[in-house]
């Protein structure tokens, strides 16, 4: 510029360049970004674009980032989601590592087992479930249960989810090919046996605590267990060999504890429209030849749902035991638990009890407008809530998904007596205490008696 | 890009592996009715709260409406607006109670009815009345009457004041005191630690969960997704869920209405 002199010139430039105040940025090194952004966007209407110069000062910004720390290729294998991806695809076919050829494997096992994605379609309409995404990876944990040739199963339900403190447990329920082994049981002259293969051991069931992760099966459930379970308020942690810290003590791990409540959400919420079995001989269901669905306005009713599982007994089982009077005794007479009478197979839901003032189960419906044809419709359970069974047409099923707490009210067991006090008068022992005897030294005959 | 306001659809996927799965219909609902709510009672934001089931199956669905909060006398001022609806299309405002009714409706434990219009016989409690002289009628007991909304507003003012975590950080004061969204939040240094969130009743400057009783909060973290996921066990229902990846966060409220006093027991 003619007429400016040089020393005006620098003055201006390291105006320019005194840093802001409050940006932490000069008007030079502003304008420098702002000339540089034209060239290199070269809008036809730079002028235009006073912009220009706000959005060269608004992308300046950048937020500090936490750093995340990379993870290592141990955490990733380690990871939920890797395992998860493995229910996903076609299983890779393992290769003879010397001559490249598919090795074959064993034939995948023959099960059957219900439409999860379209039982979770009906769970989606009434608001209740886990949700599709979930639902689809179940379905895939549901169909890798049923496919492991070493688990050998000829049904697979999925149950529900148990809400734990640290891990949430997946809970699948199936039926064996070949009946669990179970070790004799160490019974005492009072205690009940457990039921095998029947009543509250009907199913066996197999949890996880991820989708894709390890599945354990839980142990038959004894009758011990059962009535120790109905004394205790307790949440799950996630881990099966945790112990169960309350009082009264409960005998076993969590894994026991877990399918003790397990048998009693399943005998009280696993439900069937009525009239689609047939009570037959000695408890057993017999699928009903002709049965017509009731319409959906119906199906929200407690009469028109059945409980589908044999009731469970104070006594901790289904079918009542008695014990066999030995010869000779003269025969007692039943106890309370003994002679208990339950409700008969199938019994509707309207012969429930009530539960905290109201009734047991609520109706559910898709929709809030009564005339929305196609709709979905059930029953959830007020005794122990998550549990729930909807149907939609000829299809239904039932779900839980909760903590795994019944709604009762809940009375601590108060601690045992206090023991009494020792009331004989406190003598001195007469007996002197015996006398250590010596250490005999080591025979050395007895090495010869040996030979 | 910060979020900037809860995103149901989100917070819906994040929390449905814990049991929280909306209807359908009510889904659906939500969209259209919420903004027409939202535009006829003139709130900033209106947002979905939750749901408190009924008896009869009618369950109540909750939203959260406000006009901003302030900080005065070190106190987070919120007046936040609640209304209600059975079907997810028609929304009715739930007046807010006063300290007496709140403690009247309070002393109700039972799971709510559904029928907006039934009244609860509240006895109030009183000195014995002295024996009745013959002759004399006993004097009739003190007996109010406590509304089915009047409950259901009280169990949302308690669980509203339970729960309601935000991520700490996200909620900055400004120069006039009111509290506005941090458009500067970049994730929280540490999302497995319940010293990263707080109670959004507390404002910006509120002490964090870790400081509420101890053994309420069950946090689930995986650190390989980056995702967290804190469940009430005071308020069995209550979820949250922070995600670090998108830097999006939320929780609701799905349940009985029923506070879990046997809580000291169940762990």
């Amino acid at each position: 510029m003619p007429g400016v002199k040089e020393n005006q010139l620098q003055e201006a430039v390291a105006f320019l360049q005194k840093t802001g105040s409050t940006g932490g940025n000069s008007v030079y090194e502003h304008l420098t970004k702002v000339v540089w952004k034209i060239l290199q966007e070269r809008p036809a209407d730079a002028v235009d674009l006073l912009e220009t110069s706000y959005l060269a000062k608004q992308t300046n910004f950048e937020a500090k980032q936490p750093t995340a720390p990379l993870l290592t290729q141990e955490q990733v294998e380690k990871s939920y989601s890797k395992a998860a991806a493995k229910l996903f695809g076609n299983p890779d076919v393992p290769t003879d590592s010397e001559t490249g050829e598919p090795v074959e494997s064993e034939a995948a096992n023959e099960y059957e087992c219900e439409n999860v994605m379209g039982d979770a379609a009906m769970f989606d309409a009434v608001g209740a479930g886990l949700g599709r995404t979930e639902m689809y990876g179940i379905m895939l944990a549901v169909k890798q249960l049923g496919e492991t040739p070493a688990l050998g199963v000829a049904t697979v339900r999925f149950f529900g989810k148990v809400l734990g403190t640290h891990a949430d447990y997946y809970v699948f329920e199936t039926t064996l090919k070949e009946p669990v082994e179970e070790e004799e049981e160490a019974l005492g002259p009072n205690d009940v046996p457990m039921e095998k293969g029947s009543g509250s051991n009907g199913y066996v069931y197999f949890v996880c605590n991820q989708l894709g992760g390890p599945l354990s099966r839980l142990p038959s459930v004894k009758p011990t267990h059962i009535k120790k379970a109905r004394q205790l308020k307790k949440f799950v942690t996630g881990k099966l060999d945790a112990p169960v810290s309350a009082y009264p003590p409960f005998p076993g791990t969590e894994a026991h504890f877990l399918r003790a409540q397990i048998a009693r959400i399943a005998a009280t919420t696993v439900l069937c429209p009525v009239g689609y079995f047939n009570a037959g001989e000695e408890g057993a269901l017999e699928k009903a030849e002709e049965f017509t669905p009731q319409p959906a306005a119906e199906m929200g009713s407690a009469a028109s749902w059945s409980h589908r599982y044999p009731h469970l007994k104070k006594q901790g089982r289904c079918a009542l035991f008695v014990k066999e009077a030995e010869e000779g005794a003269e025969e007692k007479e039943p106890t309370e638990e003994e002679s208990e009478a339950g409700p008969e197979a199938l019994s509707t839901l309207d012969k429930d009890a009530e539960v905290a003032g109201g009734e047991g189960w609520s109706p559910v419906f898709s929709s809030s407008n009564q005339n929305v044809k196609f709709q979905v419709a059930g029953v959830r359970s007020n005794l122990w809530p998550g549990a729930l069974a909807v149907t939609s047409g000829a299809a239904f099923s039932n779900i839980y998904v909760g903590w795994g707490i019944k709604n009762a009210p809940f009375v601590p067991m108060p601690p045992p007596p206090v023991a009494t006090e020792y009331d004989q008068a406190l003598v001195e022992s007469k007996d002197l205490p015996v006398r250590p005897e010596p250490e005999a030294p080591p025979a050395e005959d007895a090495e010869a008696a040996d030979e | 890009m910060v979020m900037q306001l809860p995103n149901l659809t989100l917070t819906l996927e994040a929390l449905a592996p814990s049991g929280l799965v909306l209807a359908a219909e009510q889904q659906a609902a939500l969209q259209h009715s919420l903004p027409v709510k939202q535009a006829q009672a003139g709130f900033k934001t209106l947002n979905f709260w939750g749901k408190i089931s009924a008896r009869n199956g009618k369950d109540y669905l909750i939203a959260e409406g406000s006009n901003g909060a302030y900080v005065s006398d070190k106190r987070l001022v919120a007046n936040n607006k609640y209304c209600f609806s059975q079907d997810a299309i028609t929304w009715v405002d739930l007046e807010a109670i006063g300290e007496e009714t709140a403690s009247r409706a309070g002393s109700f434990t039972t799971q709510l009815s559904g029928e907006p219009s039934k009244m609860y016989a509240y006895t109030e409690p009183g000195q014995p009345a002295a024996e009745p002289k013959e002759g004399e009628e006993a004097p009739p007991p003190n007996v109010t009457e406590v509304s089915e909304l009047q409950r259901l507003r009280h169990t949302v003012d308690q669980i509203s004041e339970a729960t309601g975590v935000v991520p700490k950080g996200t909620q900055l004061l400004n120069a006039t005191n009111s509290v506005v969204p941090n458009h500067m939040f970049s994730g929280l240094a540490y999302p497995d630690k319940l010293e990263g969130y707080a109670h959004a009743k507390d404002g910006p400057d509120g002490p964090s969960l870790a400081e509420d009783v101890r053994g309420i909060w069950s946090l689930h973290h995986d650190s390989f997704k980056g995702t967290t996921v804190c469940r009430s066990l005071l308020w069995p229902g209550y979820v949250f869920y922070y995600s670090a990846a998108t830097c999006s966060w939320g929780g609701l409220y799905m349940g009985s209405g029923q506070k879990n006093n046997d809580l000291i027991f169940m762990l």
